[in-house]
């Protein structure tokens, strides 16, 4: 057992120091990697394994109809490993997270008809559902717990089994409709993406802690629908614009 | 739940609040009606009733179409672990259901006038067929319903303030009162209400993070903070009010969230 404390003790020593811990106040999100998605992205999420799952939504009939919605796995070197595809609703789709083996959809922007739905990642077959509150754009699972975030700058974490809401972040930034995608790192930290030149970061409390500035959204052509939605793969913020995948990694 | 905690809740009926990992540096002061427990509705909540056993009946409203297409209606009911046991779709009106109210046998539902000041009315849908038994019209701008048990009524509560009873068997008005807005200078404030089985009335309002206690005559008894609407960013959210008989605690429905509703200890 001396022994074995022993080597844990060196394992510990040699252990390199998380990079992220150290974000705090105004730092860098540099982009090292960006590829172009096939289609306009609806929401992104890392896979766990290197990979990722994309939904891509596009109008393929009249205006009056449902759009063509996609669900897309592609591995770490990016070649497609499955792709799902679904009737769509009559509202947008805004945001998708990846929970074991199944997808949770966020719907959103209808008449009082918001709702969040979990499909199998295997068949797109739905599992369940639950009725959300209004200005969802985007969602993220984390530790059982369905993470939204709210345009109106909030968080909220629901019980991912019964929906039941466990907490709501908010006051920590105000952008007045303007907060996107959320990410969850694993220390319980939270990105959170709005439409200017910066992804905040939140500490298990709920509080602004940081700031990353990217060039993502710089100049004039992009819109309030230009998604922002994000995932985190341990190292990098992964950000979408319009149909453009971005890899940032934090620089302090 | 912590040992003490238990014992307290045998010593003195308070009750736990949920889980809040998230709590920011300078939290305000806590709302007086805590969450002892919540829960997400399946698809949009249109309305909540209890089931007199501490279940649930709740109705959905799903958009299957486009605009001009009917909306899935559907009635689910939930046991008191929350175990859904059973649900009914109901043939859409092509109107908003706002509210619903069990009488153990029926879920009455209140179907808002969409398009024309004459389309307002509840339905009773049977619980066991499935089959419409009732329709009464009303009038404009009810937001809830309940039914009053001891006395066979269906009392609907509008957002112009008032009260108004009908016998449920007939649906002729029984009385109603036109309420003093606990706010000055806020006319049309009041949406969800319940009754509780000592023939009190839990109102709320559209405008306030409050939930208004009225005693059996309806004359004010005390107003109360709550956390349910106050996140919200419009008046036109969905709210629902019902009273659990077995726990003794309100039952809210804010945009698809149903939470169980205690007073704080230190409530006045």
């Amino acid at each position: 057992m001396k022994a074995l404390t022993l080597l844990l003790a060196l394992g510990a020593c040699t252990e390199p120091a998380d990079p992220t811990a150290e974000l705090t106040g105004q730092f860098e999100l540099v982009t090292v990697r960006q590829v172009t998605a096939e289609a306009p992205i609806a929401g992104i999420d890392t896979d766990g394994a290197g990979g990722l799952w994309i939904a891509y939504r596009t109008q393929d009939a009249g205006y009056y109809e449902v759009e063509d919605v996609r669900l897309v796995h592609v591995d770490g070197t990016g070649a497609k490993r499955k792709e799902i595809a679904l009737h769509d609703e009559f509202l947008d789709l805004k945001g998708i997270a990846v929970d074991g083996h199944a997808l949770w959809l966020n719907y959103s922007g209808g008449d009082r008809a918001d709702y969040v739905r979990k499909v199998d990642a295997a068949t797109g077959a739905t599992l369940g559902s639950f009725g959300t509150e209004v200005g969802i754009e985007d969602v993220d699972v984390f530790d059982g717990e369905l993470r939204m975030s709210v345009t109106w700058d909030q968080v909220v974490g629901l019980d991912a089994h019964t929906g039941g809401q466990r907490w709501r972040a908010k006051g920590y930034l105000e952008s007045s409709g303007a907060q996107r995608g959320v990410a969850s790192m694993a220390d319980r930290r939270v990105w959170v993406a709005s439409l200017d030149e910066r992804i905040y970061l939140l500490d298990p409390k709920g509080n602004a802690v940081g700031a990353g500035r990217h060039h993502l959204l710089d100049g004039n052509d992009w819109s309030v629908d230009v998604g922002m939605f994000l995932a985190w793969d341990g190292e990098h913020v992964i950000a979408t614009t319009g149909n453009l995948i971005s890899w940032l990694e934090p620089r302090p | 739940m912590k040992p003490w905690v238990c014992a307290l809740v045998l010593a003195s009926g308070c009750v736990e609040p949920v889980t809040e990992e998230f709590v920011p540096d300078d939290p305000g002061p806590p709302p007086q009606l805590m969450r002892t427990r919540t829960m997400a509705g399946e698809l949009p909540v249109v309305g909540i009733d209890s089931d007199r056993a501490g279940g649930l009946w709740i109705a959905y409203e799903k958009q299957t179409g486009d605009y001009y297409a009917t909306d899935k209606v559907r009635l689910a009911h939930l046991d008191a672990r929350g175990v859904k046991t059973g649900e009914i779709d109901v043939t859409d009106t092509h109107a908003p259901v706002l509210g619903i109210a069990f009488d153990g046998q029926a879920v009455w539902l209140n179907v808002t006038n969409a398009t024309r000041s004459s389309g307002a009315h509840v339905r009773a849908i049977d619980v066991t067929s499935g089959h419409e038994t009732a329709r009464y019209a009303v009038e404009d701008g009810i937001s809830d319903l309940e039914v009053d048990d001891a006395r066979h009524e269906l009392v609907l509560s509008s957002v112009y303030d008032r009260v108004i009873a009908l016998e449920l068997a007939t649906g002729a008005e029984v009385w109603r009162d036109q309420l003093r807005s606990t706010f000055a200078g806020y006319q049309g404030q009041q949406s969800a209400m319940a009754l509780t089985d000592t023939g009190q009335m839990w109102l709320a309002s559209r405008f306030w993070a409050v939930l208004e206690l009225r005693d059996a005559t309806r004359a004010p008894v005390a107003t109360y903070t709550e956390d349910i609407t106050d996140d919200h960013h419009t008046t036109d959210y969905r709210l629902f009010l019902a009273w659990d008989r077995t726990q003794q605690q309100v039952i809210a429905s804010a945009e698809n969230q149903i939470s169980w509703l205690a007073l704080r200890g230190d409530a006045p």
